[in-house]
């Protein structure tokens, strides 16, 4: 299909104009709520980046260890042995290991992260070995007779976009399972975080500061969702076609 | 030119062991040799190891019994194939799965647009170098999967049934644009098919494997002379010889 120009165009335009909304709606929302609720918008601040960086700290390691895992599961044998191992560790509760890594690590980022950790890493590996798994066959065929064989050219030109779409649905997942974790660590005790402002918001039974927290952690995810990993997943869409 | 083969197959067999460890004989005992430039045909009903046989001269099996030999060794340089189901990257767009082979051989980038655009071109693909597989019919697939594997230069072109999934008017096209290709490249081309009409409409000669597990039944010489007439009294009793042989 041949593509023409003006629709390359509007399609641009409309992206800038999303990114813009989506970049600058909760930042207006959260200082315009500030000055109306008489609390300062930079403690909003801080609480929600405080989340929001223990979130993409926990994801990113948690991106590199499920691919690393699902390339060492390459082998039928080694997947015989792990795969029930950690089908029992998705389904052990994470909140179970709070206390334990609290006691190790202390209250605080590392204790957030790991637990984190070990609530994201699932999905995004058990979704990316199931790209890995339903590759076609012919595919594979193909890029073995063109000469993407062996080591490095294998992974980068055939493993890497076959196992895509896997990492994209496993993120989306792991991300939401990831934010509703950290929230309720952080309502139970790991401050500051936007868990903590809610809870301490509820306690003093302001419900237009709990609204407004709710609506501005709402918008954020929006953003990244819009930004972020819906195109992602449109593009997966074409990798992973018939 | 020398009468060394392109491809000498010597008493090859194979089994595949199932993953509940049943055993299945597929191939027994075949032996064949190709000659350089030759249009070269594995004819055979389903399932009697036609893909498997395609699969062991690409590389992709090992054989449990028998040797492969190319005149250029034990495997050959510049092989490439096309597939039924096409098989081209969904990731990539047009212009990349064209490019695919060469830059797993580290064609630097000036050196592929070249090649890349001339069979883009050859293909009639010119315009849709920036289209996704999934944007593109049956037929400019195949198309595509065509400029791959051409783009290679190849020496040696494998084939499992290529036309088999487009509909009678595009398969025919496309058949009669490999032929014009192949009778400017002259490549070795092996192709296999059920069809015994493209057997003969295509090839100098005709293998004819027996139901599983494949043996070789006979070697068929196709001396028509090309373009083919497909309505001649020869084509017919050649299709009938072929028809014959064919046990299902
Ligand atoms: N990896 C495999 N493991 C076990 N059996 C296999 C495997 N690949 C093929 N077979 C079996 O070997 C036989 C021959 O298969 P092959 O695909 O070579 O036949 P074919 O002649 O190409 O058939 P078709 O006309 O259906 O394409 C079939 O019975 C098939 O089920
Ligand atoms: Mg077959």
């Amino acid at each position: 299909m041949r593509y023409p120009h003006h629709i390359k165009i509007y399609k641009k335009r409309w992206h800038l104009v999303v990114t813009f909304l989506t970049i600058v709606l909760p930042i207006v929302f959260i200082f315009v709520f500030s000055k109306i609720g008489g609390i300062s918008a930079g403690g909003v601040f801080v609480d929600i980046g405080a989340s929001f960086v223990r979130v993409i700290f926990a994801y990113i390691i948690s991106v590199a260890l499920a691919i690393v895992f699902s390339l060492l599961l390459g082998s039928a044998k080694a997947e015989a042995f792990f795969l029930p191992l950690f089908d029992v560790l998705q389904s052990f509760p994470s909140f179970a290991l709070l206390p334990i890594f609290s006691i190790w690590f202390g209250v605080g980022n590392i204790t957030a992260i790991l637990f984190l950790v070990m609530t994201m890493v699932w999905p995004i590996l058990f979704s990316t070995l199931s790209s890995l798994h339903m590759v076609r066959e012919d595919l594979k065929e193909a890029s073995f007779v063109f000469g993407a064989q062996g080591g490095i050219k294998k992974l980068l030109h055939f493993t890497v976009p076959v196992a895509f779409p896997g990492i994209i649905t496993g993120s989306i997942v792991g991300l939401g399972e990831g934010w509703e974790a950290i929230v309720g660590a952080e309502i139970i005790g790991i401050s500051p975080g936007i868990g903590g402002f809610l809870n301490k918001a509820s306690m003093d039974g302001n419900i237009p500061i709990l609204t407004f927290g709710i609506i501005a952690l709402l918008l954020i995810l929006f953003s990244m969702n819009k930004l972020i990993w819906l195109p992602l997943l449109k593009k997966s869409h074409d990798y992973s076609h018939e | 030119m020398n009468n060394q083969p392109a491809i000498a197959v010597k008493n090859l067999s194979h089994t595949f062991v199932t993953e509940d460890g049943k055993h299945v004989e597929v191939l027994k005992d075949v032996s064949f040799t190709v000659r350089p430039g030759e249009f070269f045909t594995i004819l055979g009903p389903s399932g009697c190891g036609k893909s498997t046989l395609l699969r062991v001269l690409a590389g992709m099996i090992k054989p449990n019994h028998g040797e492969l030999l190319f005149s250029d060794g034990k495997t050959s340089e510049r092989l490439a194939m096309i597939f039924q189901s096409f098989a081209i990257f969904p990731w990539l767009t047009v212009y990349e799965n064209v490019e695919f082979g060469l830059k797993m051989q580290n064609v630097s980038i000036h050196d592929r647009r070249e090649t890349v655009h001339e069979h883009i071109k050859e293909m009639g693909l010119t315009g849709f170098e920036h289209a996704y597989p999934k944007d593109l019919s049956g037929g400019m697939r195949q198309r595509v999967g065509i400029a791959r594997a051409l783009a290679l230069n190849p020496k040696i072109l494998l084939m499992d049934e290529a036309f088999s999934s487009l509909d009678a008017f595009t398969a025919e096209r496309l058949r009669k644009d490999l032929l014009a290709l192949w009778s400017k490249d002259r490549m070795t081309i092996v192709m296999v098919t059920h069809l015994v009409d493209e057997a003969v409409e295509m090839s100098d000669r005709v293998l004819v494997m027996t139901p599983r597990p494949g043996m070789v039944e006979a070697t068929i010489d196709v001396s028509l002379s090309r373009p083919r007439d497909k309505r001649s009294k020869d084509f017919f009793a050649l299709v009938d010889r072929a028809n014959e042989l064919v046990k299902i």
